[in-house]
């Protein structure tokens, strides 16, 4: 009755998983889907979450070539493609009209822009040096740098505002119609001088850069237009930038870890039953045991999370190792050995085994780290299910089995085998036995002094990197963007948010002097803001009535510029008509952002949040050259509404935060196991038990030390884990028949030792911290406890 | 009036020449059609004149008329010293512009925050230089050649962005380049003439290097 339940509860989890979770299943490939949310307040998680979706899309490339009369047509060849490809939902390589064009087009709407030296001469009652300049603009070459001409904007109001809204494009020159960046000599008058031209292609992805067909779509995209460029220039170079690219790497790297592992996993657990067991009933069982148990982890992330992470999946080929454990308990204790020939009743055992590793995984829920959270439950599911089909089915599953083998013929001999002669032999061999008093106290402290020598080596360091770790060629790909385009946006942005547009636009005009102060100061270089492209309605009104008081109103500025030119009264009377007609017209988000004026900043304007608690809007600042992160976030944070965000810096002090707090806590569950065993055996054999358990942490932290790891959060976590792990390796020692005993705990730690080991092999550094941290302290674990276990009388 | 004649009979003389000769596009044929010029700046670190500007506006009816001397320093940059109506240095740079009035400084935009300054500043370097390959990655060039000492030289921009503010150039010389006149995509026209141009294989003075 027991197993026919747990029969129809394996096939219905079988039925959802096969039919609800697989067609509905999302992996996830964000590796900041990882990271601790480290906003202060919901607007802000949500603000930083949509501008890291916008920005994400976006990608950079530099084209280069030392043929520089080749260099448009490489670059040329290398948009096509790209835009050709159908990956892209914008490419943008040659500069045209369409700015100009645009800012002529909306006249009316621009009429009261003004740049900020023009504000401020005009507040300043400095109208005389606007005048002068409109004179000198009309007979020196000044006037060429003007977009619009003398008579449709005598004092080059309109030309200067639409000048400083368009952001710099750092080293880059527009040469021709394409930007370019020289490398090397810098000569205007011969080209062929100079060893490298790169210029510029930006693009923006079609599709979720978090997603493995848009990695798939743009990666091959990118490929084919790298070719296509050769073809133009065989020495092209070309660098690009963007975090697709870093998800892409991610992605693909995590899935073939993913593949790697999990297959020399389930190779070394099918090598080691057959070698062990030497039957395959076992290997059938504890193979289907490893699915079920995986299917139920990945069930219970999809319905918990609504996505499984793809670290997840890598970290998860380590449940191969672990959840095999219970299989290979049950198999250990039905072999016959000479003297107990009756299996125990193991399943207090395996509930207190399973116990112990579950508390282990529970343990990495304190940390708020949604990949660590999604790691544990992944991990605890897919034990507690493997437990639980041990307990409930195999008894009766392996009758069946035995049955129809019989029908079959397939294997005659049902019964178990014995167990192998080496671990009856190594478990005879005692250190007692073979060392004499004095040997083991100098081994001990032999082993005490490298341990204790290593702990003082040891480091800590709590930051992003022990998160994430981009690839080495990305990263120098990066550096290359950077350097070229000199500019050097980082992380670090700042936020503003106001109930509406229009209070986030006037947050945004309050923050522009202190920006501008901070670069006067050198502690940024620049700043990339919607302000001033997008003005405030409320700035729009004063300049307008600065302008009709200073510049259009009789025997104004207008008047007086236009008279010394020449131009006569109906080509004034023209410009103050143009001027008025304007009146109560302005330039507002929802018109700028159709614009094609607004695309060089459009993603730092996120637009509305609404939820229960009211609506709100905020825009990004981007942050030039960020030299000193304290003083720019003070200077910033001193305007109403104004967030400094620094997500890394964020994100290593709660990385650091709980390092501590686990620290304490494996203190603590040290000395509550202590307590407890003390309670249970009242006597020195508790110690015997415990100390295998507590050595075995002290020599891995040691370890560590040694190899000049510095420890973070995941190796604390980690060592929880191990406590998990190994805490059942003395006791199971202790309590189980002689020879059963060993080679259950040598088989469950070499399945845990090849599992962890393979992580210690990742790319992604929490994984490895945690592989190398577990497999160092299983096996110191399983070594103490195989040296200190009691005599069996 | 004045003006619309002036600016008649200019477009009928380039007709003519055009109509007479025919036009060779390529920089070698360009490069032979100025020869002569090209050959005295080819030596010249610098270039050292006076010139007379009109700018013909939409809506005036008599040009803007200065004048004032120039520099040309190769590989260092421009300087245009307007001295009539009023004194103005404007000095060009491959890193921006830098205008000054009675010698204090008082407006300067780098090229950095403005990049298409950088294509006024690549036009006019390369017209004083007569550098027919940087001139063409900017503009189509037709040359007229009258198989006189006389040359001159058509340039229409390549781009759209610089079309959307500036037609075309006509630049003409004989031994030297004795006039440049620009026309806007709005209808401006402005006409410079250059006069008692001296090539200098020498270069700067020092009082001159002190000014860029």
């Amino acid at each position: 009755m027991r197993f026919r339940i747990a029969f129809a509860a394996v096939l219905a989890l079988l039925a959802v998983f096969a039919f609800f979770v697989v067609p509905r299943m999302r992996i996830e490939t964000n590796l900041l889907a990882l990271l601790p949310s480290t906003a202060e307040n919901r607007v802000q998680l949500d603000a930083v979450k949509r501008f890291a979706d916008r920005s994400s899309r976006e990608l950079v490339f530099v084209v280069g070539t030392a043929a520089r009369d080749q260099l448009r047509d490489t670059g040329a060849a290398f948009a096509e493609s790209l835009r050709g490809s159908g990956a892209f939902a914008r490419v943008d390589y040659v500069v045209d009209d369409r700015y100009i064009a645009a800012a002529r087009a909306d006249r009316d709407l621009r009429s009261a822009l003004l740049s900020s030296r023009d504000r401020e001469l005009l507040t300043h009652d400095e109208v005389s040096k606007l005048e002068r300049d409109a004179l000198r603009a009309a007979y020196t070459p000044l006037g060429f740098t003007r977009p619009f001409s003398i008579s449709d904007d005598p004092l080059g109001i309109a030309s200067a505002a639409f000048a400083e809204e368009l952001p710099g494009a750092g080293r880059a020159r527009l040469e021709g119609d394409i930007l370019v960046v020289r490398e090397g000599a810098r000569d205007e008058k011969s080209p062929r001088d100079v060893s490298h031209a790169w210029t510029v292609v930006r693009a923006a992805t079609a599709g979720d850069p978090y997603r493995t067909e848009t990695h798939h779509d743009v990666m091959s995209a990118l490929d084919a237009a790298r070719d296509a460029a050769a073809r133009v220039a065989p020495d092209v170079d070309i660098a690009g930038s963007g975090v697709i690219l870093h998800a892409a790497a991610a992605a693909s790297k995590a899935q073939t870890e993913v593949a790697i592992f999990g297959g020399f996993d389930l190779a070394a657990v099918v090598l080691l039953i057959i070698l062990v067991f030497r039957q395959v009933r076992p290997l059938i069982v504890t193979l289907l045991t490893i699915g079920i148990a995986t299917c139920a982890a990945i069930a219970m992330c999809h319905f918990v999370f609504g996505e499984v992470h793809i670290l997840t999946l890598t970290f998860g080929t380590s449940l191969i190792g672990v959840s095999v454990d219970y299989a290979m308990h049950y198999f250990v204790n039905r072999m016959p050995s000479e003297g107990a020939a009756h299996p125990h009743d193991i399943v207090p055992a395996l509930i207190l085994g399973c116990t112990t590793t579950v508390a282990g995984y529970l343990t990495f829920l304190i940390a708020p780290i949604p990949g660590l959270r999604q790691i544990a439950l992944f991990s605890a599911t897919g034990l507690a299910t493997a437990c639980a089909v041990v307990i409930f089915l195999y008894p009766r599953s392996l009758e069946l089995l035995s049955v129809a083998f019989r029908k079959l013929r397939v294997e005659r001999a049902t019964t178990p085998r014995a167990v192998p002669r080496w671990v009856a032999r190594l478990a005879e061999k005692r250190l007692e036995n073979a060392l004499p008093h004095a040997g083991i106290w100098a081994l001990v402290l032999g082993v005490a002094t490298l341990g204790a020598a290593g702990l003082a080596q040891l480091e800590t360091r709590d930051d992003v990197r022990a998160l994430q770790r981009p690839p080495p060629a990305l990263i120098a790909a990066e550096k290359k963007v950077r350097t070229l385009l000199g500019v050097g946006f980082d992380t670090r942005f700042v936020l503003v948010t106001a109930p509406t547009p229009e209070d986030v636009l006037r947050r945004l005009e309050a923050l522009d002097p202190v920006l501008r102060g901070l670069a006067d100061a050198h502690q940024i270089k620049g700043a990339l803001s919607v302000s001033p492209s997008l003005v405030s309605v409320e700035r729009q009104r004063t300049d307008r009535a600065l302008l009709a008081r200073l510049v259009y109103a009789p025997g104004g500025a207008l008047e007086r510029v236009m008279g010394r030119l020449g131009f006569d009264a109906g080509a004034i009377a023209a410009r103050r008509a143009e001027f008025a007609a304007s009146e109560g017209r302005f330039l507002t988000p929802d018109h700028w952002l159709e614009s094609p004026l607004s695309a060089p900043v459009r993603h730092l304007w996120l637009g509305a949040h609404a939820d229960d608690q009211g609506t709100d809007h905020a825009a990004v600042v981007l942050l030039d050259g960020n030299v000193a992160p304290d003083a720019v976030r003070a200077a910033v944070e001193a305007v109403p509404g104004v967030t400094y965000v620094d997500q890394v810096a964020d994100i290593s002090q709660i990385l650091g935060e709980y390092r501590h707090i686990a620290s304490w806590l494996m203190l603590v569950v040290v000395a509550v196991m202590l307590a407890c065993l003390l309670v249970f055996y009242r006597s020195g054999a508790a110690v015997r038990t415990a100390v295998p358990a507590a050595a075995g942490l002290a020599l891995t932290l040691a370890t560590l030390g040694w190899i000049h790891e510095p420890i973070n959060l995941f190796h604390v976590l980690s060592l929880l884990l191990v406590l998990g792990l190994g805490v059942d390796y003395a006791i199971i020692l202790r309590e189980g028949r002689n020879q059963q005993a060993v080679l259950a705990v040598f088989l469950s730690m070499t399945t845990t030792l090849i599992s962890f080991g393979l992580l210690g092999f990742s790319s992604v550094p929490f994984v490895r911290s945690i592989g190398i941290t577990v497999a160092f302290g299983v096996a110191f674990t399983f070594l103490i406890a195989l040296a200190a276990r009691p005599r069996v009388h | 009036m004045r003006s619309g004649l002036l600016v008649l009979l200019f477009w009928s003389a380039a007709g003519a020449i055009a109509a007479s000769a025919a036009p060779v596009t390529s920089a070698a044929q360009l490069a032979a059609l100025t020869r002569d010029t090209a050959r005295s700046l080819a030596r010249a670190q610098a270039v050292r004149g006076a010139f007379v500007q009109q700018r013909h506006l939409a809506g005036l009816s008599k040009p803007l008329e200065s004048d004032g001397r120039f520099l040309f320093a190769r590989g260092v940059g421009i300087e245009w010293h307007t001295e009539k109506p009023f004194d103005s240095q404007f000095i060009l740079t491959s890193d921006g512009m830098t205008q000054r009035d009675e010698g204090g400084e008082t407006l300067r935009i780098s090229v950095a925050d403005q990049p298409a300054l950088t294509v006024v500043s690549r036009v006019f370097f390369a017209l004083f230089a007569l550098d027919f390959d940087a001139l063409s990655q900017d503009f189509t060039m037709t040359g007229a050649d009258d198989r006189s000492a006389h040359w001159q030289l058509t340039l229409a921009p390549r781009t759209a962005a610089l079309r959307s503010v500036f037609r075309q150039a006509i630049v003409m010389g004989d031994s030297t380049v004795k006039s440049v006149r620009l026309e806007d995509a709005n209808g401006d026209v402005t006409q410079i003439e250059l006069h008692a141009v001296q090539y200098d294989a020498k270069g700067l003075t020092a009082d001159e290097r002190r000014r860029f």
